[in-house]
């Protein structure tokens, strides 16, 4: 396995739930394709660390982060809303704020549904740049791409269509080579979903 | 200018998977073969 590097790492701060499992396979796919490592509180399965910690931890090794603050519903069972990721937005935002050395340079991608939603539930990230995906895959794909591409210093980001192509050939293929590794796509594990990312990339990139 | 994919380094995960490596390696060059054979 890699080394941490923290200029590689990007922390994914978003919903873990099925309706949002599209954005977040191809978030995972789209990060490799552009020579970066996705990182995530579902990669560590040790129970007896805390899960702040955990998070904390990848906050700590990660120079970048996207955070998408979309899933305001209501919890169907509790009627309350869940603040986890506004939470750890906060986080990254204060690592930034507050750390030293390399900390100062952490730079972080906020997504939302809808443009200027935000300024109804979370008003204090106003004059941030809020990106807008609408709730589709394709359209988190080309935001990450291009904030990315923006962001940091590599210069062999391919375009968001040549990722969100190589995306859809390695969704299809996900079932056959699921099959031949007697594993099902249910069964897969963030980190599991992580390798078989990154080992497509680098056998069809 | 979108540079040329062949000049990118893909990364490998920080964290192992419950999959072996070499089995999903296998896999997809199986199923790469396939559709090269098709």
């Amino acid at each position: 396995m890699a080394k941490v590097r923290y200029d590689l790492n990007v922390f994914i701060n978003c919903p873990f739930d099925d309706a949002y499992q599209p954005i977040f396979d191809a978030l995972v796919f789209s990060i490799f394709d552009c020579g970066f490592i996705p990182r995530c509180a579902l990669e560590i399965s040790d129970s007896s660390q805390i899960r702040i910690e955990k998070i904390q931890n990848i906050i700590a090794e990660s120079k970048y982060s996207v955070h998408d603050i979309s899933r305001t519903e209501l919890d169907t069972e509790t009627n309350l809303p869940r603040f986890n990721m506004p939470l750890e937005l906060g986080l990254f935002l204060g690592a930034k704020r507050f750390g030293t050395g390399e900390h100062n340079d952490k730079a972080c991608l906020i997504m939302d549904t809808e443009r200027y939603r935000y300024q109804k539930f979370i008003s204090d990230i106003s004059g941030q740049d809020i990106r807008v995906h609408n709730g589709e895959a394709e359209s988190a794909v080309g935001l990450i791409r291009d904030w990315l591409n923006s962001t940091s210093n590599l210069r062999t980001i391919p375009g968001g269509q040549r990722i969100w192509s190589r995306y859809k050939q390695y969704r299809d293929e996900l079932p056959e080579i699921c099959a031949k590794a007697h594993v099902t796509e249910q069964e897969l594990t963030f980190n599991d979903k992580a390798n078989f990312a990154s080992l497509w990339l680098k056998e069809n990139g | 200018m979108v540079a040329k994919s062949a000049e990118r380094i893909v990364q490998s995960p920080v964290k192992r998977g419950t999959v072996k490596t070499s089995t999903i390696k296998d896999a997809i060059k199986s199923v790469k073969s396939s559709h090269s054979d098709n």
